[in-house]
């Protein structure tokens, strides 16, 4: 599928099934001007998303990669669906995707990977590392460019040199590398605070500068959704910390939060 | 070929159901739903019931449209001779997930089924082995939007009820018996019918249960107590 | 190879043989169709109802200043070639969702494009393009043109108008014409510049240009202007912003340098012309 962008197709189309196809289209199309009546309109006007609410974030380290996310789903912002959501899925021993957004989409694209990195796994008789993830992802969902996927992804992982990588996207698939990042409906609030605690741009040259350790990172993640929690409705319940360090397997910890 | 697409979706349900309950106990899931089928705001039918068994360890409930469901049945019924095919049990876990992609990829059509999921069963690690058994409640939302939990109520009850069994589930910690929990659904029952004009007093409790299996609950009666009503008149 | 048998080997080689017949012909139209809405409705009216200007959160990101100009060297110890300079900001609506992108792309060792408008269609189709030179320099074995692959690009993009894509690109490289810059957008555009200047932040970017462009300039000179206007281009348009990134294409190589930070380029700029900032009002 991927090929053929270029044109790269093996068997190309057959002209005359396209003119014949495109015949018959028009002549539906010509027959019935369905799409011009109010019920049509009206059709059309049916949201297929919704938005179930809650963040996620994820700090690249020298070694590590730490992702977190809160665990409420909520419907039209307000009412609390469950307080176990899951929104971060454990790809393989060094990928994990963090989705918030419509949860339907994010399932979807948990099981597109899922299938992608299992078919890789039997291909190629190894793990897929993160990058070749990251822009499978990119790809996956820009396909979608025209019925997006209602979600904001991040990905994160341990790349092969060891080091802790974070991707974020957009929902189209728009990818970038950078040491952290946040999704969801709290990412204005995180994302400032990281900014100031890691990216140290309130700090003049001469103040001290606190290095990295994966300790700091993930007091910092607490912090962040500690505070997230006080001041976003949707965000609450629990923090699902998942920490990956090079060379150990995963770990994933519950921490309470406030559940109003 | 579109337009013959465009008459079948369902964008106004006609004929709805309304909330289900469902909670975990100790060996088993309990799913309380009323009886009645509304058209609007009128009780259309009564004496429906709005639970489906599926097999011995499946349970699947629903709110929302009814002529939806009926389908659902049909497809679900197929599936589970699918499994049979193959000398398997379709359980609530595979059967759950396959519903999900359902409905997702019916709202991909733009053509939802304007249901509320509620698959409630016995997810078998090992076959018949009880020790191993655990119960298990999935909801799936219309849109495709599915997930796990120990209680649910959906429909107007997600509004109304989700915080009050909750909290008598967390009274219990978890570790609650089944006459306990049936105790919260017919409460949980008595405030809907305070609340939701469109829910009835005639009810049904069916359960999973990994010693006994699927019971399809007796018709029941509530009558609540309607005392407060003489003092919260504001019609004179 | 690990697990290798004699008949994997003749699969191997048929694969070979029916990769030569498809990669080293000219590609045929593709019949890969992206997944749609269904019954006909407009994918761009959707998407920009769920995730246009009203949307209350996943917008896409987007709004840049991008430049390049042409010019030759002033001196001998010049190297003339292009400059392209561009900000860094991708905001989703008003919050700024990143402020380090990369918005110079590379497609093959001599040539780039730049990115403006939509952050993923840009990264997305540029992708393709490189993809496409690539694929044409191993089938030609010769260097592809600027012009041939802005063709090609415009050509890709012309096949989606109307689809609601948002695409404002340069393409640029030096080839055995000499350096050139194609702008190519969206509605299928395409023409040839010296100077030019693409985003929301573009007019604030010109006016710089055309005020100080030069066809013959030393090579610092050339790189400074660049800065000049997209740090100005920064200061006026609240599209763009966080730091620039400078590429410099030379007949021989392709120089990408560090990034500038804006805020710094301000003072350094200020101090050059003179220019007081800490302005102190009269008192009287």
């Amino acid at each position: 599928m991927a090929c053929s962008f270029t044109g790269i197709a093996k068997n190309g189309p057959n002209p005359y099934s396209e003119m014949f196809a495109f015949k018959a289209a028009m002549k539906a199309a010509e027959a019935e001007p369905v799409w011009r009546t109010s019920r049509i309109i009206e059709r059309q006007r049916w949201n297929p998303y919704s938005f179930e609410g809650g963040s996620t974030c994820a700090i690249a380290g020298e070694n590590f990669a730490i992702l977190a996310s809160d665990t409420r789903l909520t419907q039209n912002d307000i009412n609390i669906l469950t307080r176990d959501g899951e929104k971060m899925h454990i790809l393989n021993d060094s990928i994990v995707l963090a989705t918030t957004g419509f949860y339907g989409d994010v399932l979807q694209l948990k099981k597109v990977l899922q299938s992608r990195l299992h078919k890789y796994r039997f291909d190629y008789r190894s793990d897929m590392s993160v990058d070749l993830c990251a822009e499978l992802l990119s790809r996956n969902l820009y396909y979608r460019r025209f019925f997006p996927y209602y979600t904001g992804a991040v990905l994160a992982g341990i790349d092969e040199h060891g080091k802790g990588a974070v991707f974020s996207y957009d929902p189209i698939g728009c990818i970038e590398r950078i040491a952290y990042s946040a999704s969801g409906n709290a990412e204005p609030m995180i994302i400032p605070f990281l900014d100031c605690q890691i990216g140290h741009v309130t700090l003049s040259d001469e103040a001290e500068k606190p290095p990295l350790t994966l300790e700091r990172a993930t007091s910092l993640m607490k912090d962040a959704f500690r505070s997230a929690a006080e001041r976003e409705i949707t965000t609450g319940d629990k923090i699902h910390l998942i920490i990956a360090e090079a060379g150990k397997p995963i770990v994933q910890k519950f921490l309470p939060l406030r559940e109003d | 070929m579109m337009h013959h697409d465009e008459l079948q979706r369902t964008l106004n349900p006609t004929c709805t159901g309304t909330s289900v309950i469902a909670m975990q106990y100790k060996t088993g899931v309990v799913v309380m739903t009323d009886r009645v089928v509304s058209y609007g705001k009128t009780a259309r039918y009564k004496n429906v019931s709005r639970q489906y068994k599926v097999n011995d360890n499946v349970l699947v409930a629903f709110g929302g449209d009814h002529a939806d469901f009926q389908w659902l049945q049909n497809v679900i019924e197929r599936q589970a001779l699918f499994w049979k095919r193959f000398d398997q049990e379709i359980g609530p876990k595979a059967l759950h997930g396959y519903l999900t992609s359902l409905l997702y990829a019916r709202r991909c059509k733009m053509n939802p089924l304007w249901n509320t999921l509620i698959v409630a069963g016995i997810e078998e690690e090992e076959k018949n082995n009880k020790e191993t058994s655990t119960p298990f409640i999935g909801v799936i939302t219309q849109k495709g939007c599915a997930y796990q939990v120990k209680h649910v109520a959906t429909g107007i009850g997600a509004m109304l009820l989700n915080q009050a069994v909750e909290d008598s589930w967390r009274k219990k910690g978890g570790d609650i018996t089944r006459a306990e929990a049936e105790a919260v659904l017919k409460k949980a029952l008595e405030l809907t019918i305070y609340h939701d004009c469109t829910a009835d007093n005639d009810f049904e409790i069916g359960s999973v249960d990994s010693e006994d299996g699927v019971n399809l609950g007796k018709e029941e009666t509530i009558i609540g107590d309607w005392s407060i009503a003489e003092t919260n008149c504001q019609y004179e | 190879m690990f697990g290798c048998t004699f008949d994997d080997q003749d699969d191997e080689e048929r694969a070979l043989e029916s990769c030569k017949q498809s990669f080293m012909f000219e590609p045929r139209h593709s019949d890969f169709v992206f997944p749609s809405l269904p019954l006909g409705i407009d994918s761009k009216s959707f998407v920009s109802q769920h995730f246009g200007k009203d949307a209350k959160n996943m917008q896409f990101r987007k709004g840049t200043t991008t430049l390049a100009f042409v010019y030759e060297p002033a001196t001998e110890n010049d190297k003339g070639g292009i400059i392209i300079a561009v900000d860094s900001r991708a905001s989703s609506g008003e919050y700024i969702s990143s402020k380090s992108v990369m918005k110079i792309l590379d497609i093959g060792d001599r040539m780039v494009a730049t990115m403006a408008g939509g952050a993923a269609d840009c990264q997305f189709w540029t992708r393709t393009v490189a993809k496409y030179c690539t694929l044409y320099e191993l089938r030609e074995k010769s260097q592809i043109t600027v012009s041939a692959a802005s063709k090609y690009f415009a050509n890709v993009l012309y096949g989606y108008r109307g689809k609601g894509l948002s695409v404002g690109s340069m393409v640029a490289g030096y080839d055995k014409r000499g350096p050139q810059i194609f702008k190519v957008d969206s509605d299928g555009d395409r023409c040839q510049l010296r100077v030019c200047s693409v985003g929301s932040g573009s007019l604030n970017a010109y006016g710089i240009l055309d005020n100080h462009y030069k066809p013959k300039m030393t090579d610092d000179e050339a790189r400074k202007l660049g800065l000049r206007a997209i740090m100005h281009a920064t200061f006026r348009d609240s599209g763009s912003g966080g730091v620039c990134n400078l590429c410099h294409i030379t007949p021989t190589e392709k120089i990408r340098l560090p990034p500038f930070d804006v805020s710094k380029l301000y003072y350094e700029f200020a101090e050059e012309l003179g220019k007081d900032i800490v302005y102190t009002p009269r008192d009287d």
